[in-house]
């Protein structure tokens, strides 16, 4: 109903009427979870990442060949029906090895976003919720820490200790503590001073169920988005490592060590450096397209 | 008066905050390093030497030392005589030897990071005047592409291209000055979707704020209300991302210093690592910390002189120092 | 009616306007057929609830309505007798021609003082350039010539001239609500339209921004729109007085008829909501219930949930403003019965 209808308005409706008439119960995450729903971008970015996950957790079924045979007979060969990609030096197949590839680099990125959320993130929550001396020395703390570029501190860590896959999680999450906890304390910062916190305390709500319960849930915007964005620098920095020699070794097929070992053949085998930049790339943009969508579906002013 | 001596003390306090950070990270790089597991007497002399060679050699590298008696005396070596100590493999001082990579490096990072300003800064900025329409789009899809792409990846597409197929350029050394083309681009790339990016959503930020309605209310120009109005504004966030964009630059080029075998630091730790030549990994890795943390203070003071309203909050010296560190992240993650 | 026009054009004249602004959630009807003028040296008051258009009315006559969402769907605005709002099919150069003009009258022949001082000034430049940079666009003068009117300005809004370097966040509310006035004020316009002026303001301070405000209507004859829900300031500075309800002006006239005489249910709700000192009233009695949705407006009476006087009738037509008395308007179908 209304005073002046104008052809908006009856398209309006008519978008209404095919959403159907159930009413949502509407809260914050909901609304959000429904614009994501809407982004384009951000579908993009979840399909990509879909069918990256389910291609490392089905490689055997997917990948013609395992990651390590080797075809002597067809060694660097360039794309063909037998061999999609090509093959590599030793003739092993590059489209088999780029498939089990989405098993080594996925998993490390997201190993390592979580010891770094897991670590950066209390220290973050802590710090905003107990402020004053500990607060002030563990930012200093952190400032120093943070001083030190994150690639080159996970270098050092991952040369210093020996490169598996432990340690280049331990290495590469070290290098991404300080911003996890700034951000985390910076968004529980926003609403640490508001109302409902005063409220929770008065009817006697400890500290833990305080800031586990009521600051992070309000606080989980700005903290998903960094999420999101680090798993997405996270893969590139293992890619990065395994390319320098520093992470993961040329057996096991990591994109990056792919793409190191292949180096030397950038002349006469192109394919091989093509193919697995091509799955790093698709990796980090998913990851960036979801990250963007988020961004604009977690923003209230964006309707 | 009393305005620039309360800059001045802000500006003091900061520059000596820089020394409890070095310290910290001295220490912190040094005993990282100290982990290395293996003997670099052992692997320097190879598997000939006798365990007296090898005694003998602890001695002359010190290792026979204590760590904390080591750790303590790397750091007066630093502070006293900048003295980073003597790299396994060639018997130089590392220092001297970085000194020697480092000017690749900082030319490298600067470029890049000069190339990302020129082309980043209006980028964004036509982006957010144009809201909507498909070059907005445009920019958008580009970016999000570029800051997908791990940069030592693209410098091997477009060595392929450009040097293999084409032939334009030459695929490495800086021999002749189109060789330091491409590592610029590909350096530059990153660092103009960071500034699109930022400029960007910025100037969306500024653009709705009451006082760009205050300007059009007093019939000024559009295009006026861009540079007076809007830009002085935007680009306060943007500064420090350049930055700290300057920052990341000098620290995480190392892959495609690598790709366009490039004489530069990033390289020289690489193969101290991989050569287990902890004195130069140590030295190589602190320098870079240390121009990082330089880098840094000089963005947080120039900060300081650009945003009129941090300005009379330090000097004003209401503000704790926390609530400006606070001011600071939020203006960063704003 | 046609005696009045002969006397002096309007300087404004806003005829059955209608604005709505078009978002993925909904259409918002925030002004819905109103008409107005305002002639030189009339003061307007234009009062309301939070959210009821006021704002919006005055934000398209300064053709500063932000598009998208806001568009103005139909109506005619003339300032100084010229218009302002172009037809359905106008052409980009059309479009062009009139913002060309409006930024050559805004600032200048029709000037707005925001609502919200805190955050209606430039945080990076100085308060001072900031009033200047009016006078320079205006006034074809040197730079200096434009820097010394801006002082002249300072002073009478009552700011000392040393502070013309200060910057916005240096300055308290009241201050910059001043810097703002005398950006508003800075070329003499012919229409002032201040949008709640001294809702930011002490009491004191509210009493100089308004004394300053009769004092420009007394000697420039500036004509002027007041937005405000105070009737207070209403009854101290206008003439006229338009209460503005669901983006429809639902009464007005000139203040007497208001105050005395009050028409339309919602005009005697306001008032019954205002505690009076002259008179012991037992309880206020405001209106009753919630304002209404402007995503969902009714085809009949936009009052009706809320009127304490609504019959079935009501439901069954979009009442006209009706003439009660000469001058005196009022939106309801029974506010000819009563009177007549």
């Amino acid at each position: 109903m209304a005073k002046n209808i104008t052809p908006e308005m009856e398209k309006m409706n008519a978008r209404r009427m095919k959403r159907g008439k159930k009413k949502h119960h509407s809260t914050p995450m909901r609304d959000a979870w429904r614009r994501l729903c809407r982004n384009r971008t951000a579908i993009l970015g979840m399909v990509i990442i879909a069918v990256l996950v389910l291609m490392a957790v089905f490689a055997p079924f997917i990948a013609p060949y395992m990651y390590d045979e080797m075809d002597v007979m067809n060694m660097l060969k360039g794309p063909s029906a037998i061999h999609l990609f090509g093959t590599d030096n030793l003739g092993r197949d590059m489209f088999s090895r780029c498939i089990y590839g989405a098993r080594i680099t996925l998993p490390i990125a997201i190993f390592t976003v979580a010891v770094a959320v897991l670590t950066g993130g209390t220290l973050g929550v802590l710090c905003a919720y107990f402020g004053g001396q500990f607060d002030m020395i563990v930012m200093r703390l952190l400032d120093i820490w943070g001083s030190i570029p994150g690639l080159m501190l996970s270098i050092a860590i991952v040369a210093a200790l020996g490169n598996n896959m432990h340690v280049l999680v331990i290495g590469l999450s070290v290098g991404a503590v300080p911003n996890m906890a700034r951000t985390f304390r910076g968004a529980i910062f926003t609403v640490v001073d508001s109302d409902y916190v005063e409220a929770s305390r008065s009817i006697g709500a400890g500290n833990f169920s305080i800031m586990f319960r009521h600051l992070l849930p309000n606080a989980v915007g700005p903290v998903i988005l960094a999420i999101v964005g680090l798993l997405g620098v996270e893969v590139l920095c293992v890619s990065t490592l395994s390319f320098l020699g520093v992470g993961v070794q040329p057996p096991t097929p990591e994109w990056g060590s792919l793409l190191g070992a292949s180096k030397e053949f950038l002349n006469s085998a192109s394919y091989l450096c093509t193919f697995p930049g091509i799955f790093i790339v698709l990796s980090v943009l998913g990851f960036n397209l979801l990250g963007d969508g988020l961004r604009d579906a977690l923003d209230p002013r964006l309707k | 008066m009393g305005k620039e001596t309360g800059m001045a003390r802000y500006i003091i306090k900061r520059i000596l905050w820089i020394i409890p950070i070095l310290l910290g990270v001295i220490t912190i790089v040094f005993f990282i390093s100290a982990l290395t597991p293996g003997d670099p007497a052992a692997s320097l002399l190879g598997s000939t030497a006798t365990q007296e060679e090898i005694e003998a050699m602890h001695h002359t590298l010190g290792l026979d030392q204590p760590l904390i008696k080591r750790w303590f005396d790397y750091i007066v070596g630093i502070f006293t005589r900048l003295d980073f100590g003597t790299s396994y493999v060639t018997r130089q001082p590392v220092i001297k030897e970085i000194l020697v990579y480092f000017p690749v490096t900082i030319k490298l990072a600067l470029a890049a990071t000069l190339l990302g300003v020129v082309l980043g800064i209006p980028l964004g900025v036509i982006s957010s005047l144009k809201q909507y329409t498909w070059i907005d789009s445009a920019i958008l899809v580009l970016s999000v592409l570029f800051i997908s792409l791990p940069n030592f990846w693209l410098a091997m597409m477009l060595l392929k291209v450009f040097a293999v197929n084409l032939n334009w350029l030459p695929s490495f050394g800086l021999d002749r000055p189109s060789g330091w083309i491409l590592p610029i681009i590909c350096a530059g790339l990153q660092s103009m979707t960071q500034n699109i990016r930022i400029t960007r959503s910025s100037m969306l930020e500024v653009m709705r704020q009451d006082y760009i309605r205050t300007a059009r209310a007093k019939g000024q120009r559009e295009g006026t209300i861009v540079t007076r109005h809007m830009l002085r504004n935007a680009m306060i966030p943007v500064a420090t991302s350049i930055g700290s964009g300057l920052g990341n630059q000098l620290g995480g080029n190392m892959a495609l210093e690598s790709v366009f075998a490039l004489p530069g630091l990033g390289n020289y730790i690489v193969k101290a690592i991989t050569a287990i030549n902890t004195p130069a990994m140590l030295g190589g890795i602190l320098f870079v910390a240390i121009m990082f943390t330089l880098v840094n203070l000089c963005v947080d003071i120039s900060y300081v002189l650009i945003d009129p309203r941090l300005k009379t909050r330090v000097t004003g010296r209401k503000l704790s120092k926390k609530a400006i560190k606070r001011m600071l992240t939020e203006q960063g993650a704003g | 009616m046609a005696k009045d026009m002969e006397k002096n054009t309007p300087v404004v004249e806003v005829d059955d306007l209608v604005v709505h602004y078009e978002t993925y959630e909904g259409v918002v009807e925030a002004v819905n057929g109103v008409s107005f003028r305002i002639d030189k040296r009339d003061v307007l008051g234009l009062v309301g609830e939070t959210g009821a258009g006021k704002t919006t009315i005055a934000l398209a006559l300064m053709q500063l309505l932000p598009v998208p969402p806001g568009h103005i769907i139909r109506g005619s605005i003339k300032l100084d007798g010229e218009e302002l709002v172009l037809p359905d099919k106008a052409s980009g150069a059309q479009k062009a021609e009139l913002e060309r003009k409006m930024r050559k009258y805004r600032g200048k022949k029709i000037s707005m003082i925001f609502q919200d001082p805190m955050t209606a000034l430039n945080p990076v430049i100085p308060i001072g350039d900031q009033i200047s940079e009016v006078i320079g666009l205006h006034e074809h003068c040197s730079k200096e010539e434009a820097e010394r009117k801006a002082l002249d300005m300072l002073e009478m809004v009552g700011i000392r001239p040393e502070r013309y370097k200060d910057y916005p966040h240096q300055m308290s509310g009241g201050m910059k609500q001043r810097v703002v006035i005398a950006i508003a004020l800075a070329c003499s316009p012919e229409l002032l339209i201040a949008d709640e002026p001294t809702t930011a303001l002490d009491v004191t301070i509210q009493a100089q921004v308004l004394d300053m405000m009769k004092d420009l209507r007394n000697r420039l004859g500036t004509a002027m729109m007041l937005i405000t829900h105070d009737f207070g300031i209403v009854a101290d500075i206008c003439n006229k007085c338009a209460v503005v309800y669901a983006g429809e002006i639902v009464e007005c006239g000139s203040v007497e008829d208001i105050f005395d005489r009050p028409g339309h249910p919602y005009t005697i709700g306001l008032f019954g909501s205002i505690p009076s000192l002259t008179k012991d009233v037992e309880r206020l009695m405001p209106v009753q219930g919630q304002t209404i949705d402007p995503n969902d407006l009714p085809p009949y009476c936009s009052f009706y949930d809320r009127c304490s006087r609504c019959t079935k009738e009501c439901k069954e037509q979009d009442p006209a403003l009706t003439e009660v008395t000469k001058g005196h308007y009022v939106k309801c179908i029974y506010a000819r019965k009563e009177d007549k």
